[in-house]
């Protein structure tokens, strides 16, 4: 993709604060649910397979956006279809589970679609104007959230009840626990790999950005955890926001959900506009016909998934905790293995 | 680009949102203590706020039809339970349904504290004192004297949950009423979220102890003496329970004199021997009641208490009065 001179900071902030859309949605939840008070020490194992297939797909990167590499085979196309189609998808999925935390979080028992559709006017310009507005906008918001989400953290220290995070269960329970995070970072790794910034990709970076990625998820999982209970966390829809509505800053500030709530918007927007972005890339070179046409059609079929997926609240947790985890797992994984086994000539 | 998107984000939040559902704080009235009570067909819900001041119960088939019933009950202004400072549950009360209704509920919070009423209502209590103190003043008296004296601990919803899931048990504060005010109960003892019995108010502390919780407590030995917990450490493992003890020597009768190590090793034996008694007490009642509410399970535990006076407050040799010295 046309990178409009990226720099480094601005790549890895897009990808920084795109994760975290759907990153509460699978923490602490889903990850306690499957490895009880060992959440935090799971998060912390995701980074062995998520550094193992960054060191597959960093030599793969070092020869052009994957988009471009993609489009120099037959096969390669017929995988920018299905991604494109995949896009579309991942992106009905995210409005959707956007929209139902934003509303389970701010107790509003209305429809979403005002919500998808003003993320969706927000997400649809970004696509069509390109990449670099959306990296310079992900440049200036990712230190607002991580501020947040780092207050919200040291908030929950002196509510958190240590001893139990020590209790860790068997090691199967532990790696199967870091399935989410590991399809969260694959996910992240390859789609910013359509990008391409300035300097070419570096492995230290890579692993510097998943370090962060991990050490970030431990925290969510060992505060909620530490501070509801790993049982009572994964029943909970929202726990992150349950979380947050018990922590309190000295008596003085308190329920401060609804704030944070507001601000994950931006993240949402974030990962929407880079999937409708990158639908546009993959559609334009699997037609062999690049351009803008792509973003609005993109946007109403994401508009209609949404609708499909999230019919009901538990239709959407299938969607967002077992079939979008295991279907990143495998495009993601298969695409950068044949990308690696077949360079473009 | 960044402009039209806050624009955007103006609508989605705030009380100007697209959702308004924004309400002015006059237009609310803030609960401060809901209470619940068993009731034939459903469940008696009773609330306690202070401005406007609101004391009412009402009856209704669920805990959520029960609140709407008491929002027509008490007019206009809007019942607001998100800051609500205590949960007061009568004898007799469903707790899984009051638990899993906070933590269903957006309103309520988990961090919210809870108390067992022993032999009595929660519509009684909210019915409690003049217009100085109302039952959320007594019971934040009440908390604080728990935590100061180590006579007990509030757990919170949160905390309940959190203990019933992992092991099916779990403690809450009780408390009774006497001449017209709540007194200190102990604890309410929940097996599989029912309460089962109860540990009396002075064993409490003993509670405290193998539960790592505030500790200080004063106790009265033999040869009035009182003593002051001032801290503890308890360590659980392989059937034995490590209690130690650091305390201090708090009153006497004028006539002890500690700095002789023959009379503080006493004291400190006193000491020992009064927890322990406390402790047995305490686990016997747990296992009478198939509770295990200290993680120890079926075995046999061996405990020993260890006790150490390492002060006695700005006096620390007693002062003649006879006058004989002189």
């Amino acid at each position: 993709m046309n990178s409009q001179r990226l720099t480094e900071k601005q790549f890895w902030a897009l990808g920084g604060l795109a994760v975290l859309s759907p990153l509460l949605r699978l923490l602490p939840g889903r990850v306690c649910a499957l490895s009880d008070n060992g959440a935090w020490l799971s998060c912390m194992l995701a980074f062995l397979p998520l550094a193992g297939f960054t060191l597959l797909l960093v030599p793969v990167r070092k020869r052009g956006p994957l988009g471009q590499q993609l489009s120099g085979h037959g096969t390669g196309r017929l995988l920018l279809a299905l991604l494109t189609l995949w896009f579309w998808l991942y992106g009905g999925v995210l409005l959707r589970s956007g929209a139902a935390r934003f509303l389970t979080a701010m107790n509003v028992f209305r429809g979403w679609l005002p919500y998808g559709l003003l993320l969706l006017l927000m997400a649809v310009p970004a696509a069509l104007n390109g990449p670099k507005a959306l990296f310079r906008a992900a440049e200036i918001f990712l230190p607002v959230l991580t501020a947040a989400l780092g207050l919200c953290l040291i908030a929950a220290i002196g509510l958190m009840d240590w001893p139990s995070l020590k209790s860790i269960p068997k090691p199967g329970k532990l790696l199967h626990g870091a399935v989410p995070l590991w399809n969260l970072g694959c996910g992240m790794l390859f789609y910013s790999g359509f990008f391409q910034p300035e300097e070419p990709p570096k492995l230290r970076k890579n692993l510097k950005w998943l370090l962060r990625l991990c050490l970030t998820a431990a925290a969510i999982c060992a505060a909620a955890a530490g501070m509801l209970g790993a049982e009572v966390t994964a029943k909970l829809s929202q726990p992150f926001f349950v979380m947050l509505r018990n922590l309190s800053l000295s008596d003085a500030f308190e329920r401060f959900e609804a704030l944070i709530v507001g601000m994950w918007v931006l993240p949402d927007f974030a990962m929407l506009a880079m999937l409708l972005l990158l639908s546009r890339e993959t559609a334009g070179l699997a037609a062999k016909k690049p351009g803008r046409i792509y973003v609005l059609p993109g946007a109403l079929i994401m508009l209609a998934a949404a609708d499909v997926v999230g019919k009901t609240a538990f239709r959407l947790t299938l969607w967002s905790e077992q079939i979008v985890p295991i279907a990143t797992l495998v495009l993601t994984i298969s695409a950068t293995l044949w990308l690696f086994f077949h360079p473009k000539r | 680009m960044i402009a039209p998107v806050l624009v955007i984000l103006l609508l989605l939040s705030g009380c100007g949102s697209i959702w308004a559902e924004a309400r002015t704080i006059d237009a609310l009235v803030q609960v401060e203590t809901v209470g619940l009570d068993p009731e034939e067909r459903g469940v008696a819900l009773s609330i306690s706020a202070a401005s406007p001041e609101t004391r009412e119960t009402v009856s209704g088939g669920s805990i959520r039809l029960a609140m709407d019933a008491m929002q027509q009950q008490t007019g206009s202004a809007e019942l607001f339970y998100a800051h609500a400072k205590f949960l007061l549950l009568g004898q007799g009360t469903d707790i899984p349904a009051a638990l899993d209704f906070v933590a269903r509920s957006s309103d309520m919070r988990l961090r919210t504290p809870v108390v067992l009423l022993k032999n009595a209502s929660a519509a009684e209590a909210v019915q409690l004192g003049g217009e100085d103190a109302d039952v959320t003043a007594m019971l934040q008296t009440l908390k604080a004297d728990m935590d100061q004296h180590g006579s007990g601990h509030a757990f919170t919803c949160g905390e309940a949950l959190r203990r019933l899931s992992e092991s099916g048990c779990a403690l809450l504060a009780a408390a009774e009423l006497e001449y017209g005010a709540l007194q200190e109960a102990g604890y309410g003892i929940l097996r599989d979220g029912i309460c089962v019995g109860w540990i009396a108010a002075e064993d409490a502390a003993a509670v405290n102890l193998l539960l790592s919780l505030n500790c200080r407590s004063d106790i009265l030995l033999n040869d009035g003496v009182t003593v002051t917990i001032e801290n503890s450490r308890c360590k659980y493992s392989d059937g034995a329970v490590e209690l130690t003890l650091w305390a201090e020597l708090s009153e006497t009768d004028g006539g002890v004199d500690i700095t002789e190590d023959a009379v503080r090793k006493r004291l400190e034996k006193a000491l020992s021997d009064r927890v322990l008694e406390q402790i047995r007490r305490v686990l016997g009642q747990c296992r009478k009641l198939d509770a295990d509410l200290f993680g120890m399970g079926d075995e046999d535990v061996t405990i020993t208490v260890r006790s150490r006076i390492t002060r006695s407050l700005d006096l620390v040799a007693p002062i003649d009065l006879t006058g004989v010295n002189q």
